[in-house]
């Protein structure tokens, strides 16, 4: 109301003044009057003005609080700082934050001064050039950020705008700037910065393949591995990509569909295996790991994903997985059950032999014990021994094991090892058991026939040696025949002229009566060879009687008892009782036992026993040894005498045994023996149907010859 | 009286030498060492006994023996059969062996034997 009033009264006093001043431009009025109305105009023009003047004033002194308080609120509480300077770069205005930041007493102190007062030499240098610049160019340089050494030492960064400073009229009357203190920016911003370029290097680094895909399929983040495996040499060129630009369609719109799978659900995808061809058409293969991503507002806008390559241990696997095949498939088809226990006794592996062997599966045994499979405590007991065998001394050992099974006991041989982790550890022990029933069979069967070749070979040999001797045999006796006749009558001859010549030498030459009887011992012996040279050959038929074969011992022992006690030899005779008589000639038997006798007598050398003995034997209880022979022309259960004649002597050396019987073999030093007397001895034996043995005595106590002769069946 | 006996072997030395023996025994021996004379010879002799070789060539002492047997003087006269092919006899002195009806003696008996079997058949003992 006030302000209308005044601007009524201004308006008022504006209109007098206007004819005030009208008047005294007229020209009616005298000149000081003029003057006056003029003056009394200009001056009301004057109230007018001046009162219209301090209304404006006043207004404008309003606006003027109003900005300088902006102004200044704004200078004084801006955590930036806020400098005005002139051309010369000197400070106009300084606000309190710059002032304090400069390490100033106030505002007011730092003006008329400039950088150098404040900065180093070349901040300041630096400074006064931008300005200069802007100063020169009227452009400003905005939002640059630079490194400053603060005054209390420490650096940071400052982010400062330097603009041109007008006056009104639009000249540049200085520069003006604002700085802020962005170190704690910048550091985050580097913290930031490094980690992303950390984080980059390490999705770079990894081997696996590593992306995030957003919900229409486009690569956002792709690591190097993943840019290799299509096919790139830079990551930023998959970026912004689809799967449609490296896969082919359908295994892409597969991918693009598993990822909205993930997304709906919201449900990562974990290790899914996947093989698929890289860039270089080489097989790898992939274990996918998808997981959603959401923003800040927590919505899935795609997913990450995760390729591991895990082509190597795939292979390696693989590899494994059939070296382990073939193992097992030697192992299963081995035809000897295997196994594997552990320290405590539980099955880890068997082999399909196994189960077969036991009827089991394999399934049912792993992490059983002996006990539960095999059931025979008895068994397990011994199994578990030789187990505990292994474990102690760390080293394979080989048993003999035999298992009842249904149809039978089986013997196996087992080999049983410890098995070592690879530290050395002994954790199971292995078993390989080897069926060697049949072979144990075959090798008895082998033992037993080898027994009978042996048997065999040693029936041939004595067949052949008998075949030989008879062959000798039958040479020597028609040699004999011829030549004793021969020789007889020489020896005639020379015993006549013998005889002749011993009467008629002188009676006192000793020495030649010496010599005809050392010539008529020769006679004598060559006489006596001739003699069984004609009894071996002889084919004069025997005559046999029924003859008590005790009696027959007895008649022959007296026809050299005499001889035998001057010889110092006990006869010690053991006759059998109620023996059935023989089919005999008496004096060829005779012969045969006076042969005997006389050969053991011989063997004593002067001193021992001759024992005899008589005996019934049938067939079957007569050693091999003793009828060989005897078999080809005799049956089992024939009765026989035995008539054994044993001495204490010698015994017959080894390599004499198989020549015995032959002629001239004699062990008897020269002219004791003819070499003929078992040769002939055993002829007899043999007309008779019986058989003529010698043997030492199992003792080696001397030697025991068995003549047999034929039960007379009259 | 001395008996005389007739010796029948081809043998020469082994003849000459049992001659010898025998006539220092006392006989009166003579010797023939063809067979085929031996008849002949016997004819001559008039021997009390003959002692005949049984191998000889030409003609052996069975044929010998059938001869003498042939002969009616001769065919009483004792003969003994001496020969290498027959043993020594085992048998006690003074038996005599007999082999198809004819005494043998083994050629290579002692003298003893021979001349005892001789004096057998002489019937001088």
């Amino acid at each position: 109301m006030k302000l209308e009033i005044e601007r009524l009264v201004l308006l008022m006093a504006g209109v007098l003044s206007l004819l005030l001043v009208a008047l005294a431009l007229g020209h009616g009025m005298a000149e000081w009057l003029r003057w006056a109305c003029l003056a009394a105009g200009l001056g009301l023009v004057v109230v007018i003005t001046r009162g219209a003047g301090s209304a404006r004033i006043r207004k404008l002194r309003n606006e003027r609080d109003v900005l300088e308080r902006y102004f200044c609120s704004l200078m004084d509480s801006v955590p930036a700082s806020i400098y005005f300077k002139d051309l010369e770069s000197r400070f106009l205005q300084v606000n309190q934050a710059m002032a304090e930041a400069l390490g100033a007493e106030s505002p007011e102190a730092m003006l008329g001064k400039n950088d150098t007062d404040y900065f180093k030499e070349e901040h300041a240098a630096q400074a006064r050039a931008d300005e200069l610049k802007i100063i020169a160019s009227g452009k400003g340089i905005e939002e640059f950020i630079e490194k400053e050494t603060f005054p209390n030492g420490s650096v940071g960064w400052v982010m400062t705008s330097k603009l041109p400073f007008r006056d009104k009229e639009g000249r540049i009357v200085g520069t003006f700037g604002i700085s802020s203190d962005v170190t704690e920016m910048m550091k985050t911003q580097l913290t930031l910065e490094r980690e992303r370029n950390t984080l980059r290097t390490l999705l770079d680094s990894i081997p696996d393949s590593i992306y995030i895909r957003d919900f229409d399929g486009h690569y956002i983040v792709v690591n190097r591995a993943l840019a290799e495996l299509v096919g790139c040499d830079d990551p930023e060129q998959v970026t912004g990509k689809t799967p449609f630009d490296f896969f082919p369609e359908d295994r892409a719109r597969r991918f693009l569909e598993e990822d909205q799978n993930v997304m709906d659900g919201g449900k990562p995808l974990i290790n899914r295996h996947s093989s698929l061809q890289d860039s270089s058409g080489s097989p790898r293969h992939l274990l996918t790991t998808k997981v959603p991503v959401r923003d800040s507002g927590g919505k899935v806008f795609g997913i990450v994903g995760i390729n591991r390559d895990v082509t190597e241990q795939e292979n390696a696997r693989m590899e494994l997985r059939q070296t382990e095949h073939r193992m097992q498939e030697i192992v299963d088809n081995s035809p000897s059950p295997m196994y594997a226990k552990s320290v405590t006794g539980h099955y880890l592996m068997i082999n399909r032999r196994y189960e077969e062997l036991f009827q089991v599966k394999s399934a049912d045994v792993i992490g059983k014990t002996d006990l539960e499979v095999l059931g025979d405590p008895e068994v397990v007991r011994r199994i578990q021994k030789n187990d505990r065998l292994v474990f102690e001394r760390g080293e394979p050992i080989q048993v003999d094991e035999t298992l009842k099974f249904t149809d039978g006991e089986r013997d196996y041989v087992s080999v049983k090892f410890p098995m070592r982790d690879l530290d050395g550890g002994i954790y199971a022990v292995g078993g390989i058991s080897t069926d060697i029933t049949l072979r144990k069979k075959a090798e008895q069967e082998l033992q037993a026939l080898n027994q009978e070749l042996m048997q065999a070979h040693e029936n041939l040999t004595s067949a052949h040696e008998q075949l030989i001797q008879a062959a000798k045999m039958e040479s020597v006796g028609r040699l004999a025949a011829g030549v004793a006749h021969e020789v007889k009558n020489p020896l005639a001859m020379i015993s006549m002229g013998l005889e002749l010549l011993a009467r008629h030498l002188p009676t006192d030459d000793l020495k030649a009566a010496e010599t005809i009887e050392r010539m008529k011992r020769g006679i004598d012996r060559a006489k006596k060879i001739v003699r069984g040279l004609v009894d071996y050959s002889s084919d004069r038929r025997l005559e046999f009687d029924s003859l008590d074969p005790n009696k027959l011992v007895r008649g022959a022992l007296d026809l050299v008892e005499y001889e035998l006690t001057q010889a110092g030899v006990t006869v010690v005779f053991s006759p059998g009782s109620d023996l059935p008589a023989v089919e005999a000639d008496q004096t060829k038997i005779e012969q045969v036992l006076l042969n005997l006798f006389i050969n053991a007598m011989h063997s004593m050398e002067g001193k021992g026993d001759l024992e005899i003995g008589t005996a019934l034997v049938s067939l079957e209880n007569v050693a091999r040894d003793e009828g060989s022979r005897l078999r080809e022309r005799l049956r089992e259960g024939d009765r026989m005498v035995r008539i054994t004649v044993a001495d204490t002597g010698r015994g017959i050396p080894d390599e004499a045994l198989g020549k015995l019987f032959d002629p001239f073999f004699t062990t008897k030093s020269t002219g004791k023996g003819t070499g003929l007397g078992l040769t002939v001895s055993r002829k007899i034996a043999e007309l008779h149907g019986g058989e003529l043995t010698i043997a030492n005595r199992s003792d080696r106590s001397g030697a025991v010859a068995t003549l047999l002769l034929k039960v007379d069946k009259d | 009286m001395t008996a005389k006996i007739l010796l029948i072997d081809d043998e020469v030395d082994f003849t000459e030498l049992l001659a010898a023996n025998l006539e220092d025994s006392g006989f009166e021996v003579r010797q023939v060492n063809d067979p085929v004379q031996a008849l002949n010879e016997a004819r001559l002799f008039h021997p009390d006994i003959c002692i005949i070789d049984l191998v000889m060539p030409r003609m052996d002492g069975g044929d010998v023996v059938n001869a003498l047997r042939s002969d009616l003087v001769l065919s009483a006269t004792p003969v003994l059969m001496l020969t290498a092919l027959v043993e020594e006899s085992t048998e006690e002195p003074g038996e005599l062996q007999m082999k198809g009806g004819l005494p043998f003696v083994s050629k290579t008996s002692d003298l003893e034997v021979i001349i005892n079997a001789i004096k057998r058949l002489l019937g001088l003992r």
